[in-house]
């Protein structure tokens, strides 16, 4: 035993890497380990792999639990992280449909009924035939957009250690615009205001106000949705999860599902293990967390005093992102009849981010909505004549946290209730009359099946303190514990599919690094 | 030089954000784990729920109600519930690690009683079957149950459903209308509900009492129709089957109902077949989970060469691996559970897929008309155990009970 209790001797197995949590960041961190012939050991409290990136059945429907586009995948002529890593790198097998449809916007308030191509010449077309005189200064936008898209390009490509002086010399506006607010930089743009709307197609991927929102993370949306296109699994993102979790295991990993970690182990500030649920205790030198640091900082690390104050008020000082309030249909007739023309849709009275943001902190329904209708894109999706719908809002995390259990079910069927309603109004369909299957999910259901803190999807809220290029400045100071590193929503790059698998790899490729230096120490 | 140095210099404005946003919290540096979410899930779905047996309610020699309520008196709550949702029983019986589904017969609003909540659940001996004769011979008051939380999706969903129901009901698949009729006529449910309820003789039909004694509360809200299938001259009811005719004759214009069958399997064939010549469209149907199909032998493409046969199973654990024994017209959970593997199943009808288990190789049987699983496990050779039948030697990966018996 030593002083803080924990007995090196008592471990029941030992592996090198310890992934915590299967969502997209763990399995990525996990799947590259496995790679590069690291041993690895993958716990996940749910009884299959995928956290967020899963699917579940209605009936004769299926339904995807979250996505709905997946970003920096590319063509095979302009590959993306995404695909680099999962083709050049995994070789996962898993060819992604291009989605070749954009957004349909509608903003009642503000007249607003127009198609969105998620391509930058189109985009901008659109824009400028529906604003005139909006053109010049949003290519010049655009343009700043797709620097800041070439340099995050950089430093993923750099895993993460990009050289100063090539960031100094070629990428200057990502320097120059990292302190700012998505609002403070386009107003100097000059962009007229319904044109700026247009733009804030984006901002439900984000979440955030425009007057908080890092310019980094709204430039980066922008330019990864704009230059490389969208994808989407030929079946759903369980296939990801599915593909990933198979292909550790052939590269020699180890999963253990339906075992969730109760106790991160530390002694002398360095990680030495786990425990699991069931009792047992798996020896480690490097923990990888997909659970948040309020988790694992808060409840997780034993014994608690090893937390060091630093990372405490880091934490601390850090805001939930949001939660989400989803609700999936089945609908007995084709899309087309239903007047469902496009695979995304966002729905909302304006494009006041601000007011949408703070009505997700009271618990009422909203009107602010973005859908999914998978079928224009993903054949097979439902069965022939039938199509999907789905809804999703943001909710503040804590809002959701006021519904007792005993009205919950009540709450939920209510929100639906609204949120069905105002979607058949704003589209002018009938979805009620068609409705095979329904269901909801609330921060509750997400916290039952990934566990995560309060239900929140997004993370951290990625204020402008705390976006990518802060989160870079502190990853060093977040090695509060030796041998513990974040992925997923939580991470470096912010929360979203693309961003959770890059932190992954990226997580797997630090830990590398530090093995290495480690090795060259002690030899 | 390095990178984060070189960008502490460089944006300094981000640097003196962070100080700002630091300090703020430095003046509470403690986590607040506070997870107001996370309690609520805890009380709608825990893991598992410790019960015990208040109360027994004989119906006939083969039918009893247990009375489940919490282990810890009466300030321990039970996870709320939407009528017609089911717990699965856990148990281990002559070495077997098993479960078995049941729906809930009490209503939801007695769960969540002031005086003390309750479920009750109503089983039916079944002489040949291996759980309800050991639930017969032990459960009595004071025994202790191990259950799952509330599950299934044979529930009235407003949004959804038609606010008159007709149920359709056959033998024990009377218990979860029971829980909806006394929801209904408690008023903590908006529906109209007529049951269509078939027996083989009027012994064999549970609840009648209640049933008329709800039905005489509130005629408007609740009628029960009793169907016979082999009538003695006796009855006062119905006779002959729940078919096209009758349906017309009690119910009489169909449009906006939602049918909701609940009974054994020869009752969804049939059922089936008269809503087609009904012409209710398919979203008007409801149907509880079957359960296992008895006489999978009997499909027309399960393989013959299989019939009769028992093959090797080796399952891969977490930790090692165990070969056992597995019957062809018996699901691969089965085989399991003789062989005291305690794997997770819930309905135990192909449909919640907790019995997620990877197939590695070996040829198996899965009925295509009732195959649940989701189109990614399809491809990459996942199988519902519950649902499944070896055809041949099989090997499988299940997601691995910590705790081993046998």
């Amino acid at each position: 035993m030593n002083h803080d209790g924990v007995s090196h001797s008592s471990f029941d197995e030992s592996t090198d890497v310890v992934v915590m949590g299967s969502g997209m960041g763990g399995l990525s961190a996990a799947a590259k380990l496995a790679r590069e012939g690291v041993g690895v050991t993958l716990l996940e409290q749910n009884n299959m792999p995928g956290g967020f990136a899963t699917s579940f059945r209605r009936g004769r429907f299926e339904f995807e639990a979250s996505l709905h586009i997946l970003t920096d995948y590319g063509p095979a002529e302009n590959k993306g992280f995404v695909r680099k890593f999962f083709e050049d790198e995994l070789n996962l097998g898993l060819p992604m449909i291009r989605v070749d449809q954009g957004y349909h916007l509608i903003l009642s308030d503000e007249e607003i009924d127009v198609d969105v191509p998620f391509d930058m010449d189109g985009f901008i077309d659109v824009v400028a035939s529906e604003v005139p005189g909006s053109f010049k200064a949003l290519r010049q936008y655009m343009n700043l957009c797709l620097e800041i898209g070439r340099a995050i390009d950089y430093i993923a490509e750099a895993d993460g250690n990009p050289d100063p002086m090539v960031l100094l010399k070629n990428h200057k506006s990502l320097l120059a615009t990292a302190g700012y607010t998505a609002k403070e930089v386009t107003d100097r743009f000059h962009i007229p205001p319904k044109a700026v709307s247009i733009l804030g197609v984006f901002w439900p991927y984000i979440g955030i106000p425009f007057d908080r929102m890092s310019f980094t993370i709204w430039a980066t949306a922008i330019n990864s949705v704009l230059t490389r296109g969208c994808y989407y699994p030929p079946i759903n993102s369980f296939q990801i999860s599915t593909a990933l979790d198979k292909k550790i295991r052939e590269l020699g990993g180890r999963t253990y599902y339906s075992t969730r970690v109760e106790k991160i182990l530390v002694d002398r500030g360095k990680i030495i293990g786990v425990q699991t649920n069931g009792g047992r205790r798996i020896r480690a030198d490097w923990v990888i967390s997909n659970a948040s640091p309020t988790t694992v900082y808060g409840r997780l690390i034993h014994p608690a005093h090893a937390v060091p104050r630093a990372a405490k008020r880091l934490t601390a000082a850090r805001k939930n992102g949001i939660s989400l309030f989803v609700v999936y249909m089945g609908l007995d007739r084709p899309a087309h009849e239903l007047g469902l023309t496009h695979h995304e849709y966002y729905l909302g009275p304006d494009m006041d981010t601000q007011k949408a943001y703070d009505i997700g902190d009271m618990l009422v329904p909203h009107i602010a909505t973005s859908a999914l209708c998978p079928n224009h894109v993903v054949p097979g999706v439902s069965p022939p004549g039938t199509c999907e719908l789905i809804l999703n809002q943001s909710y503040g995390a804590d809002v959701w946290g006021q519904v007792s259990p005993d009205d919950y079910f009540e709450t939920k069927r209510r929100f639906a209730r609204a949120a069905v309603g105002h979607v058949e109004r704003t589209i002018g369909t009938s979805l009620f009359d068609h409705m095979e299957e329904i269901e909801s999910a609330a921060p509750q259901t997400f916290c039952r099946y990934t566990g995560s803190h309060k239900g929140v999807v997004y993370g951290y809220e990625h204020d402008v303190w705390d976006s990518v290029i802060p989160r870079a400045l502190s990853l060093p100071l977040e090695g509060y514990i030796k041998g513990l590193e974040f992925v997923g929503g939580h991470g470096l790059l912010v929360q979203g599919y693309s961003a959770a698998i890059s932190t992954g790899r990226l997580s797997a490729l630090t830990i590398m690094g530090k093995m290495k230096r480690k090795s060259r120490f002690t030899e | 030089m390095n990178f984060f140095e070189f960008t502490v210099g460089t944006v300094g404005t981000v640097r003196a954000l962070a100080q700002r946003a630091l300090k703020k919290a430095a003046a509470r540096p403690f986590i607040d784990t506070d997870d107001p979410v996370r309690r609520t899930v805890s009380i709608l779905h825990p893991p598992a729920l410790d019960l015990v047996v208040s109360d027994v309610f004989e119906h006939g020699p083969d039918g009893r109600t247990f009375r489940l309520v919490p282990t810890g008196g009466k300030g321990d709550r039970l996870p709320p519930f939407r009528a017609g949702q089911y717990l699965s029983i856990k148990g281990t019986w002559g070495g077997a690690c098993v479960s078995r589904p049941y729906s809930i017969s009490s209503a939801p609003y007695e769960a969540l009683l002031a005086t003390g909540g309750y479920y009750e659940i109503t089983v039916k001996r079944q002489s040949d079957g291996l759980v309800s004769p050991h639930i017969f011979s032990t459960w009595q008051k004071a025994t202790r149950v191990s259950a799952s939380g509330p599950h299934g999706e044979f529930y009235h969903e407003p949004l959804r459903d038609a606010g008159d129901i007709v149920a359709i009901a056959g033998g024990s698949g009377i218990t979860p209308f029971l829980s909806m009729a006394r929801e209904i006529i408690h008023g903590d449910m908006e529906a109209r509900l007529v049951i269509l309820y078939g027996v083989r003789t009027m012994d064999e039909a549970l609840f009648e009492k209640e049933l008329i004694r709800l039905a005489g509360v509130a005629p408007d809200r609740l009628r029960v129709c009793y169907v016979v299938s082999e009538p003695d001259g006796t009855e006062k009811c119905a006779t002959g089957f729940i078919d096209e005719g009758l349906i017309k004759k009690e119910i009489g214009d169909i449009s906006d109902k939602s049918f909701f069958v609940c009974g054994p399997q020869a009752l969804y064939a049939f059922f089936n077949s008269e809503a087609q010549k009904l012409t209710i469209p398919r979203r008007r149907i409801r149907w509880e989970v079957s359960g296992p199909n008895r006489v999978i032998g009997a499909h027309p493409a399960f393989p013959k060469k299989a019939t009769g046969r028992e093959y090797a199973l080796v399952v891969y654990l977490d930790r090692g691996q165990k070969t056992v024994p597995a019957r062809a017209e018996e699901p691969i959970l089965v085989a399991l559970e003789r062989a005291g593997i305690a794997a997770d199943s819930r309905c135990r009808s192909g449909q919640c897929g907790i019995c997620r288990a990877e197939l590695i190789s070996g040829e198996v049987f899965i009925d295509p008309e009732n195959d649940a699983r989701r189109r990614v496990d399809k491809e990459y050779g996942f199988i519902h155990s519950c649902s499944t039948y070896p055809v041949g030697d099989c090997t499988i990966r299940i997601v691995s009970p910590e705790v081993l018996t046998g």
